[in-house]
């Protein structure tokens, strides 16, 4: 509450400020509507999305400078739609105060750079897939099928950067703020397996209870990261480190008192979710080819060893137990224009655990409870062309999930003028129930949306 | 202030001194050395740096307009490989507000440049592979190589005379420009086989070596393209500086207008402005 009071008072000086000086205050006004439907039912609403944003700047002097970024949506589908009246309209409206998407203050005063506020801080070379992309947490609650600016959840922090020569970078980030992901609940529109089921129905004599032990923001625990990033002969890389801890919770079900006493008497059954301290150690690459045959083509990379990233154990579908593991993933990308101006972009992502099996049992994967193996593989595919002078603009983007699971989503955007933009496109799921993509099959979407911008 | 006034001064004499000189057509150049006079007037090579805002205006057959505004930075270099290297940020409308490039152009014409987008969609700087030479600039009927990414080296020349410049209409502000200056007319020929043009025209201003006009030709022959270029000489060296530049495709009847405003020269620019570290740090 603090620190929105303080991001008002930030806003109000500004504005107060800007009375006097109006050119140094800069504001846009973004307003958005889109409207899904099953693909499958085409009658049937999945979507009915409508946000407002006001992104604004305003330079208090040369060296200091104030961002902001407030933005309210309103999803009508669960007041419309009867196959969603039921869900936990988690997806409805914004978290908290989360309205108050980005406001930071800079202040830059060559060699040192600072950026004070609730921000998104983006690391990697990665698109689409988040392995260095490591430092927000991630709204899920439509699957992360919009942008990931969008879906990345900004956090309260501190970035302090240190630039001691022309193309290299030292950036240190002290996060004293903690959210997890948000994901849809039950009877939403994009619910993953572990969240697809609904609340255990129990005798009248226990007690259903949800432990949420959130860490508590504040500096007296506080994630921090630091980079180091140049670029050196054409080579662009980074070398990561992030101390914090993981977004998604480790769940534990405990019976209080255990045993638990013979019916009548009452019990409580207890579940717990605990964030587990995690260290991220990472690099990146990407690398432009200038000459030679492969001239135009750029090569990108990056990978992660996570240290103790907790999975749950069992069974396919029903979590018994929890581990931790270290871990470690990459990714390597090529990008290049084909035939003048068709971009192509692959991915080629590599998940590699320890072991798939430990005492308490198979290794589940977070989100869908399936087991996973040892190697877990995947690969994306995009194509993008513009057309009538990049006005009509359009793109597929294909994501193979390595276990016969994957989607495919083609998408157009036409300029009508200078204001707005009208879209649309489909989200094509595909694979078994308990795989990443096939979770969602009956979900696949086609929508169509305008956004109006001034 | 009289010292301040001595620094001024000072600051001002050796910012002129650093300052290349303009160069300009002689008696007896060959159509090589011409050519290159314009190559180092249009990317404002004697500069040691530039910033602008621009005004890019698309106009569609239907006569339906689109308006992009810009501010560019660009810093020449020529050292350590690099040739120069070059900044843009969209500032409206607000769909396109945030888009930002950052271009570095090597020495070695033959190196292909490097390149960052900056996306606000994904809040980050992405690497891309710089696009074709025969794209399309920003939507526009130019071409990338003939905003950006031009070398003399590209082309084989041939002086076809000295001609009176009929004039030409400005679709922006309906003047009429430069009528009867006397101009070398050259044709260049594109040494990759590639290439949608067959040939291309520059009526280069005797005077001062600027490119008024070119007249661009598809492999069957015909005009299928027209650029115009209005210059003004500005800040305290004078130097020769593109203001508005306006293209004609006469296949579609679309018409692309840039106007650079704000011109500024030799302001002391720091390499690291130019950085993907700083494209990081954009706030849209």
């Amino acid at each position: 509450m603090r620190k929105v009071s303080f991001a008002l008072v930030l806003l109000t000086l500004a504005f107060s400020a800007a009375a006097l000086e109006k050119d140094k205050l800069t504001l846009s006004t973004y307003f958005n509507a889109e409207f899904g439907f099953h693909l499958n039912e085409p009658d049937q609403l999945m979507k009915k999305y409508t946000s407002l944003q006001l992104k604004g700047t305003f330079d208090f002097t040369r060296e200091v400078s104030l961002y902001f970024n407030l933005k309210k949506y309103y999803d009508f589908v669960y007041d419309v739609a009867g196959q969603y009246k039921n869900g936990s309209a988690k997806t409805a409206t914004n978290a908290g105060n989360l309205w108050l998407r980005e406001i930071f203050l800079d202040y830059q005063h060559q060699p040192f750079f600072l950026r004070a506020g609730r921000q998104q801080v983006v690391w990697g070379t990665a698109d689409g897939v988040r392995l260095l992309d490591c430092i927000n947490p991630a709204d899920n609650r439509y699957a992360n099928l919009d942008d990931a600016a969008e879906y990345r959840i900004p956090l309260w922090m501190l970035r302090f950067e240190f630039t001691p020569i022309t193309d290299g970078n030292l950036q240190f980030l002290l996060i004293p703020d903690h959210e997890p992901n948000f994901n849809a609940g039950y009877g939403d529109v994009f619910v993953y397996r572990v969240a697809n089921r609904p609340p255990p129905v129990l005798p009248p004599w226990v007690t259903y209870q949800i432990v949420d032990n959130l860490p508590a923001d504040g500096f007296d625990d506080p994630d921090f990261a630091v980079r180091w990033q140049q670029v050196l002969n054409g080579w662009e890389y980074s070398l990561n480190y992030k101390y914090g801890r993981e977004f998604y919770p480790s769940v534990t079900v405990r019976q209080i008192p255990f045993p638990p006493p013979t019916p009548p008497t009452p019990w409580t059954l207890q579940l717990t979710r605990n964030y587990q301290r995690t260290q991220v150690i990472g690099a990146s690459f990407t690398k432009a080819i200038n000459t030679g045959r492969l001239s135009g083509l750029t090569i990108r990379g990056e990978c992660t060893y996570t240290l103790d990233k907790p999975y749950p154990t069992g069974a396919d579908g029903n979590a018994t137990g929890n581990t931790t593991q270290n871990t470690f993933a990459y990714v390597l990308g090529l990008d290049k224009y084909l035939f003048t101006d068709l971009l192509a972009s692959v991915q080629f992502i590599q998940y590699i655990n320890q072991d798939d099996q430990v005492a308490s049992g198979h290794l589940l994967h977070p989100a869908t409870l399936a087991p996973i193996n040892k190697v877990e593989n995947m690969a994306t595919v995009k194509l993008s062309k513009d057309f009538l002078n990049e006005r009509l603009k359009s793109e597929v983007l294909a994501v193979f999930g390595g276990n016969g699971d994957w989607r495919v989503s083609p998408r157009v955007s036409y300029e009508v003028n200078d204001r707005l933009t009208i879209y649309g496109g489909l989200h094509y799921f595909a694979g078994r129930a308990n795989t990443l993509f096939g979770e969602f099959e009956k979900s696949s979407m086609i929508y169509t949306g305008a956004t109006l911008a001034f | 202030m009289r010292k301040t006034r001595w620094l001024l001064l000072i600051v001002m004499a050796a910012g002129m001194a650093l300052a290349g000189e303009v160069p300009k057509p002689k008696e007896g150049m060959s159509v090589d050395q011409l050519i290159d006079v314009w190559y180092q007037i249009q990317f404002t090579r004697f500069a040691r740096d530039y910033t602008s805002n621009n005004k890019v205006i698309l106009i569609d057959r239907g006569k339906a307009r689109r308006e992009r505004q810009g501010y560019r930075a660009r810093i020449i270099l020529q050292q350590h490989g690099i040739d120069y290297k070059d900044y843009v940020a969209f500032v409206s409308p607000a769909a396109v507000k945030g888009v930002a490039t950052l271009t570095w152009s090597y020495l070695d014409p033959e190196k292909e440049r490097e390149q960052w987008l900056y996306l606000p969609s994904l809040k980050k700087a992405r690497r891309t592979s710089p696009a074709n030479d025969d794209d399309s600039f920003m939507g526009s009927v130019f071409t990338v190589e003939e905003i950006t990414s031009w070398r003399p080296s590209y082309e084989t020349y041939k002086l076809v005379g000295v001609k009176k410049f009929p004039g030409y209409k400005s679709e922006y502000d309906g003047k009429t420009y430069y009528a009867g200056d006397d101009c070398y007319l050259i044709e260049a020929f594109p040494r990759r086989q590639t290439t949608l043009r067959s040939r291309r025209t520059f009526w280069l201003r005797k005077s001062d070596g600027c490119c008024l006009f070119q007249e661009v030709f598809d492999k069957n022959g015909k005009m299928y393209k027209t650029l115009f270029r209005s210059y003004q000489l500005v800040g305290p060296n004078s130097y020769p500086t593109q203001i508005i530049i306006e293209g004609k495709d006469l296949r579609t009847g679309d018409v692309s207008i840039v106007v650079n405003e704000e011109i500024k020269f030799d302001q002391g620019l720091k390499e690291n402005i130019f950085s993907v570290e700083n494209l990081q740090k954009m706030k849209w």
